[in-house]
């Protein structure tokens, strides 16, 4: 049984209390004993990476540097057998202090880097690179990047430099075919001009008739009701087939050029953007729709000659 | 003679639980992974040596005091309700917290005026944007109460489930409004973390916090055993019951505010860790308010553990998931096992 003598009063000596110890959290200054333990330097042109990034690992193992990576994330291709660093939940710090990695290579969200990544950096002394891969013009910024730690050979970078940059330089005539570029079939998915996957719309002819806006959900109503004269899909080879009857059973208002591309790169912004748009003027031509083909050749020459 | 005896029994429980969160901390501790001769993951046990000693005391500390809230949390609101299955995430306050670290974060990126506001509310780990977020749903969910005849627990866990659901909706409403790439970040928080790296003002505050409320709760614990009674038995003792609630409710909320900033807002420890303790140590609340402080410490660094075991290809699992997978059955556990020995 419980207590059952009288008791004094609790309620504002607690809260009181209580407000002393919330002033404490805040007050506590940052004093966070950050001993190194000896940062690793790595010797110039052969330090080792580890990619927290897909699209990056994807540009990396594109410009031959295969052998440099140590540690992926779950989702990056091409390096299987390399551990596993970074998740969904975080960086694994202590796989991360085992690989000793000269560089870490990453794609920070909005709210900024991972403060236990700092963390790391500061010990271990790893060079920390990438940024956000929302287009073209970012890919350029982590080429520089690349080309300035000394992670990849000179001229092949700048090989995918012209590419790339012959792709953000596209620009479209008025007459051009309208087209609306879908991510995702199942809910409809559309990837507005601004995004890496507009830009290779742009590239490939297409005037795209989502306008700005980044990655937007419509409805069918509104695919419908944009009657546009090509509609593409993005998505994988497992899933061509559910895109293909999907857009098939659509009633549309007027019947769109309607073409699957089921390239893997074309669901990462990296320097393999040229390989996609190369795919999408197949689709295209598949398809029965002449573009603008806003390209001097130089775009697929480079693709052909990194082959 | 026969109070004695379950007196010291008592205590005994309250060595034995010492005694398990020492073993589960030990192997936190020991327990790791590397990397392999051939560059596979590999867990190593043993004794950690250099940076590694750093990150695994680090993944402990913040294990610990999260979980420790989450416990005490979880206790001020069973205590609230008088229901043993009550928690944060009942009340919706998890959610709301959540819900607010979530908001100044998309502030933030929205520059301008709002994104001072943002930065402002993400300050000190988004302790400010937490504790708003979890006042607002003590505010919704006591005002609503109040409105429907007082503190009624049944009415508050109904209007707790409800702004619950709303946060979430919120929630929802947030991951929606943010670029594409973004999602998965919050997708990853939902599912909780525990850093290997937290930066000691955190550690420090966060202990402070916990170590100050678990005593006060154990010096007020003749008035949290009298609020387990009925209404008019706790008031027919002295307790002023409406004024403890109102603190219950907003220490459970900053407790709940201060581990969602810690470790993202993570279920299950709340709920199973009071309860856990109860079941070893009794009601009274001079050895409950510490037992539930130990066991939520203690449930959420053995998660911590068993997620450097699992790797299903995809890396450690969240510790979100392992307190779920876990907590469960070990949950389920302890009340057959509470059921046979009553």
């Amino acid at each position: 049984m419980a207590h059952r003598g009288p008791v004094s009063t609790p309620g504002r000596g607690f809260l009181r209390s209580l407000v002393t110890l919330v002033v404490a959290w805040g007050l506590l200054p940052g004093c966070g004993d950050h001993t190194s333990v000896g940062p690793r330097v790595a010797e110039e042109g052969s330090a080792t990476v580890v990619s927290l990034s897909p699209a990056i690992t994807t540009t990396m193992v594109d410009l031959g540097e295969t052998d440099r990576l140590v540690g992926r994330t779950p989702w990056c291709r091409g390096i299987d057998d390399r551990p596993v660093v970074g998740t969904l939940e975080g960086v694994d710090a202590e796989i991360l202090v085992a690989l000793q990695p000269g560089v870490v290579l990453h794609q920070p969200p909005a709210s900024g880097t991972d403060p236990v990544l700092v963390g790391l950096q500061e010990r271990l002394g790893f060079r920390l690179g990438g940024g956000r891969l929302d287009g073209v013009r970012d890919l350029l910024v982590l080429l520089d990047q690349i080309e300035g730690m000394e992670l990849a050979a000179p001229d092949r970078i700048r090989q995918r430099r012209l590419s790339l940059e012959a792709i953000g330089a596209c620009e479209i005539p008025d007459e051009a075919p309208g087209a609306v570029l879908l991510y995702s079939v199942d809910s409809v998915g559309v990837a507005g001009e601004d995004t890496y996957l507009g830009e290779l719309g742009r590239a490939a002819g297409l005037r795209n008739l989502a306008g700005p806006g980044g990655w937007r959900e419509w409805s069918i109503e509104m695919l419908l009701s944009a009657e546009a004269d090509v509609v593409i899909a993005f998505t994988t080879p497992e899933m061509e087939s559910f895109a293909q009857e999907r857009l098939a059973a659509i009633e549309w208002l007027k019947s769109p050029a309607i073409a699957v591309i089921t390239n893997p790169n074309a669901f990462e912004p990296s320097t393999r953007m040229p390989e996609v748009l190369a795919e999408l003027r197949r689709g295209l031509e598949e398809a029965g729709v002449t573009s603008a083909g806003a390209d001097d050749g130089s775009i697929e020459g480079e693709v052909e000659r990194g082959a | 003679m026969e109070h004695e005896g379950r007196s010291r029994s008592r205590w005994g429980g309250i060595v034995v639980l010492m005694v398990l969160v020492l073993l589960v901390v030990a192997g936190r501790y020991l327990l790791g992974r590397t990397i392999g001769d051939g560059g596979e993951t590999m867990i190593r046990f043993g004794i950690p040596t250099g940076t590694v000693i750093d990150l695994r005391i680090s993944a402990i500390l913040s294990g610990f005091i999260a979980g420790s809230a989450l416990g005490l949390s979880g206790l001020a609101f069973q205590v609230l309700l008088r229901n043993p299955l009550a928690s944060p995430w009942v009340l919706g306050v998890s959610s709301g917290a959540g819900f607010g670290i979530l908001l100044a974060s998309w502030l933030a990126g929205l520059g301008g005026v709002w994104a001072v506001i943002g930065a402002w509310a993400l300050w000190g780990a988004g302790l400010p944007a937490a504790a708003a977020g979890a006042i607002a749903a003590i505010l919704v969910v006591g005002g609503v109460a109040r409105r429907l005849g007082g503190f009624d627990p049944v009415g508050l866990v109904l209007c707790g489930v409800i702004v619950g659901a709303v946060f979430g909706a919120a929630t929802m409403l947030v991951q929606h409004l943010v670029p594409n790439g973004v999602r998965g970040d919050i997708v990853a928080w939902m599912m909780g973390r525990i850093p290997e790296l937290s930066p000691a003002w955190m550690l420090w505050g966060g202990a402070v916090m916990v170590v100050g409320i678990g005593l006060l709760g154990v010096l007020k614990s003749p008035q949290l055993d009298a609020a387990c009674l009925t209404e008019d038995e706790a008031r027919s003792v002295g307790v002023p019951i409406d004024a403890l609630r109102r603190s219950l409710f907003v220490t459970g909320g900053l407790l709940a505010a201060v581990a969602v900033c810690m470790v993202g807002p993570i279920a299950f420890v709340g709920l199973l860790s009071p309860h856990a303790a109860r079941l070893v140590v009794g009601p009274r609340h001079r050895l409950l308010v510490p037992a539930s402080l130990l066991a939520g410490g203690g449930v959420l660094v053995f998660a911590d553990a068993v997620r450097q075991l699992v790797d299903l290809g995809g890396g450690r699992l969240p510790v979100g998931v392992v307190t779920a997978m876990v907590g469960g059955p070990i949950f389920l556990a302890l009340l057959l096992r509470g059921r046979a020995g009553s």
